[in-house]
């Protein structure tokens, strides 16, 4: 372990005394403290504090995430290019360990870079939150609704798979179902607009949810229940009234609050512990009360969900943290293996490659289903489907299989929402993308670079 | 084949090929050798000639397209068998960010010695290369000369059974090839094995027990080194330096009356290398100050025989000349 230790060590210290890090550190700072006097929030206190928040974290984020790329794509093609390989490689020290080192160094810079990001960017939100700068309703306000860590909880799934069925077999009785569709389908869609329905809220009338919270709420931190809707009025920022209705499923008193919402835009309600009764199982009503005949559409996924208080804003800054350092440290595996065997610009190439396979997970899932059409332009069992398109399905199949595990939950997005990031997120992204990802790649590499010669003369 | 062998090579061969597996050059053709302990054995041969490839296979750096070769009887591959290997390459392949004191600290750690030993090697060795005012200067700002000298150390730390060292003296000054031939002849002296390639012919012929001539990636000539280069035809009379005139007249008559020819009389030059060392020597003792390498003790503690110091096997001009003169009475 000492020989990887030093090499870890040796790729630190060259970072540091190749001015790498001053520069980064100057970059990450610039981006902390000037960008946010740089964009504009929509005047809101809590929109400045996300807008603050998701620039500053995401551009930390970017920085960093493109010098680990560089830097993991250099450690050891241009050790190989520069000849300083030879000299490590004829010492009593495996490839892989050689490989481990280099790893270990990026992540080592990656979590120091994080950790002093991380205190200036909370520094950051600590002056603002000064009692000189906010008054303590502002500042309460901000801890209910921003800065702190909730969990979300959406409604029970409505099951509406009997009653698509039903309706397919009514229409196909009645003729109504092109012949050339898949039937599978055929009745999604006609599930899909179940489910959107039942998010529909007409005027004059009501439509209740029902969420089953992970626990009782307890204590003084209200749960804030957290929506977004379109209406059937098209002009953009129209206002509309409603009453919202929350108590435990089954009893009639219920904690009411009436509101008006422009159609855009996320929304958030403190609802008092006191309105749950102690109760898990709480039901959530939502009456349309325009004045004007306007009904109101709730995205079905996402668009209501209720949040109770999972804990600190700061403990949920230092998960965000980690789960960045998590997604850095797979970044540097894939980078590193690529440059391992690869020269500089090709590595680049194919880990920028991969990195955005990564990214683009939920579409190459979707382009792997029957939704993807291909050069024959047809969906998959649908009559006309190329042999072409067959392969290039289950290439992607395979693809989807390898990053879809590499998902995870959007570290800006569930910040800047107060949204908990949770410890089991935190422990499944290390198992996956450290242990697991990394781990194949420092695997397969290791396999590779053994075979791979280092002296050859255009090297 | 000898099983005791640092290193057998048996028909080695290496191709080069192109992106396409196509060859492209064969930068070493059946080649066979063997060093064995406590040799110095120097590969010859010009620029391209296929030293360097066949040094580089020897460290697994490079694979051999054909052949066998063994290293301490196993493949060169082998990571272990490098703990008792020290290799200095050709040019100075070291991090320029790291000072004289961490290139070695960290050289001494990838041998997993522990932190007494590094600390103790690294003293004697920065004093042998003469860089112990510069061990926290970095790498990257040291003149070639002063980085080979690192690189030379680096590969000491170790203290090898096996030292490779490919153009030695490559970019050293006459001072400090000295010295990198004062230490080979050390470590052969303390049973090191030694192999160097080099086309400096005058380094290798001081030093080599055994060479080996590569031409075109093809070994043209091979053996121990007084053997190549005896011409046993021919004999060289030397005198003592204080000889009386007279008596000097007196031994060419004889010789001539003996061989009925004029023998070529001339006074001996001295090495050209001994007069510099001498000169540059004579300077510093003069100077109160001095940048660059500073003056060597020898060859570091760790690495001399204890039993025979290095000092004794340091041959001057006139030692050299008088084991010359004992072996020609004996011949006469």
């Amino acid at each position: 372990m000492k020989p990887v230790l030093a090499i870890a060590w040796m790729a630190v210290r060259s970072a540091v005394r190749s001015r790498v890090v001053g520069v980064l550190l100057g970059l990450l700072f610039l981006a902390i403290i000037g960008l946010p006097l740089t964009v504009k929030s929509d005047g809101t206190l809590a929109g400045e504090v996300q807008v603050r928040l998701t620039y500053t974290l995401g551009a930390v984020l970017i920085i960093l995430s493109i010098a680990t790329w560089w830097a993991g794509c250099a450690a050891v093609s241009s050790e190989v290019q520069a000849k300083q390989i030879q000299l490590v490689l004829t010492k009593p020290v495996g490839r892989g360990a050689v490989w481990l080192g280099k790893w270990l160094g990026l992540v080592a810079l990656n979590a120091a870079l994080l950790a002093v990001s991380g205190a200036a960017i909370y520094g950051m939100i600590r002056w603002k939150l000064s009692p000189a700068r906010l008054t303590e309703a502002q500042q309460r306000e901000l801890r209910e609704q921003i800065l702190v860590a909730r969990y979300s909880v959406a409604p029970q799934p409505l099951d509406v798979t009997a009653e698509a069925r039903r309706i397919f077999a009514e229409q196909q009785k009645a003729g109504a179902v092109p012949t050339n569709q898949p039937v599978e389908q055929v009745v999604r869609a006609i599930e899909e607009s179940l489910v959107r329905s039942a998010h529909t809220v007409p005027p004059g009338y009501k439509r209740t949810w029902v969420f089953e919270l992970p626990a009782a709420p307890v204590g003084e931190q209200p749960v804030v229940l957290r929506y977004k809707f379109s209406s059937s009025e098209v002009t953009k920022g129209t206002l509309v009234r409603g009453l919202w209705l929350v108590g435990p499923v089954g009893k009639a008193d219920r904690f009411e609050l009436e509101q008006v919402n422009a159609t855009d835009g996320a929304h958030a309600v403190a609802i008092p512990v006191s309105a749950f009764g102690g109760s898990r199982q709480v039901a959530v009503e939502y009456a349309n009360i325009n004045p004007l005949p306007i009904a109101v559409l709730f995205e079905p996924q996402g668009g209501i969900e209720l949040q109770p208080y999972a804990g600190s804003f700061e403990g949920n800054l230092a998960r965000a943290l980690m789960l960045a350092w998590v997604q850095l440290a797979f970044v540097g595996a894939v980078a590193l293996a690529a440059g391992t065997l690869l020269s500089l610009p090709v590595a680049a190439l194919v880990t920028g490659y991969v990195l955005l396979l990564v990214k683009a997970g939920d579409y190459v899932a979707l382009l792997a289903t029957e939704r993807g059409t291909f050069f024959s332009g047809a969906a998959q069992g649908q009559p006309g489907e190329s042999a072409l398109d067959w392969v290039l399905r289950q290439v992607l199949w395979v693809e989807s299989a390898l990053v879809q595990p590499l998902q995870g939950p959007n570290v800006l997005e569930y910040l800047t929402a107060g949204r908990a990031l949770e410890w089991s997120a935190v422990a499944g992204a290390f198992l996956i993308k450290v242990v697991i990802y990394s781990g194949l790649c420092a695997a397969v590499t290791t396999f590779l670079f053994n075979r791979r010669e280092i002296a050859l003369p255009m090297e | 084949m000898n099983d005791s062998a640092i290193i057998q090579a048996e028909h080695l061969t290496k191709v080069f090929r192109d992106f396409w597996r196509r060859p492209k050059v064969r930068a070493v053709r059946d080649v066979s050798f063997e060093v064995r302990p406590g040799e110095v054995f120097g590969l010859l041969g010009p620029n391209g000639s296929g030293k360097s490839t066949t040094l580089k296979m020897v460290l697994g750096l490079l694979h051999p397209t054909g052949g066998a070769l063994r290293v301490f009887g196993q493949s060169p591959r082998e990571v272990k068998i490098k703990a008792r290997i020290g290799y200095v390459p050709e040019e100075s392949y070291l991090y320029p960010y790291l000072t004289c004191e961490e290139t070695l600290d960290f050289y001494g750690t990838l041998f997993d010695l522990n932190a007494g030993e590094r600390r103790t090697r690294k003293e004697q060795l920065l004093e042998m290369i003469g860089l112990q005012h510069a061990r926290r200067r970095r790498v990257g700002e040291f003149s070639k000369g002063m980085a080979r000298r690192i690189g030379l150390a680096q590969a000491l730390i170790n203290d090898p059974d096996l030292i490779i060292l490919d153009e030695p003296t490559s970019g050293l000054d006459p001072l400090g090839c000295r010295q990198v031939k004062d230490l080979i002849v050390a470590l052969a002296k303390r049973g090191k094995t030694v192999v160097l390639s080099s086309h400096l012919l005058a380094d290798v012929e001081d030093i080599c027990d055994r060479v080996a001539i590569l031409y075109n990636g093809q070994i043209q000539a091979q053996g121990p080194i007084h053997e190549l280069l005896e011409e046993r035809e021919r004999y060289r009379l030397t005198l003592p330096h204080d000889l009386p005139a007279e008596v000097l007249q007196r031994v060419l008559a004889a010789v001539r009356a003996e061989l009925g020819a004029e023998p070529a009389v001339d006074h001996p030059r001295r090495d050209l290398e001994q007069f510099f060392i001498e000169v540059v020597e004579r300077a510093r003792r003069e100077a109160s100050e001095a940048s660059g390498v500073g003056p060597s003790p020898g060859v570091a503690a760790y690495l001399r025989d204890q039993a025979s110091p290095v000092g004794s096997r340091e041959l001057s001009a006139e030692e050299r000349q008088r084991a010359a003169d004992e072996t020609l009475k004996k011949l006469l």
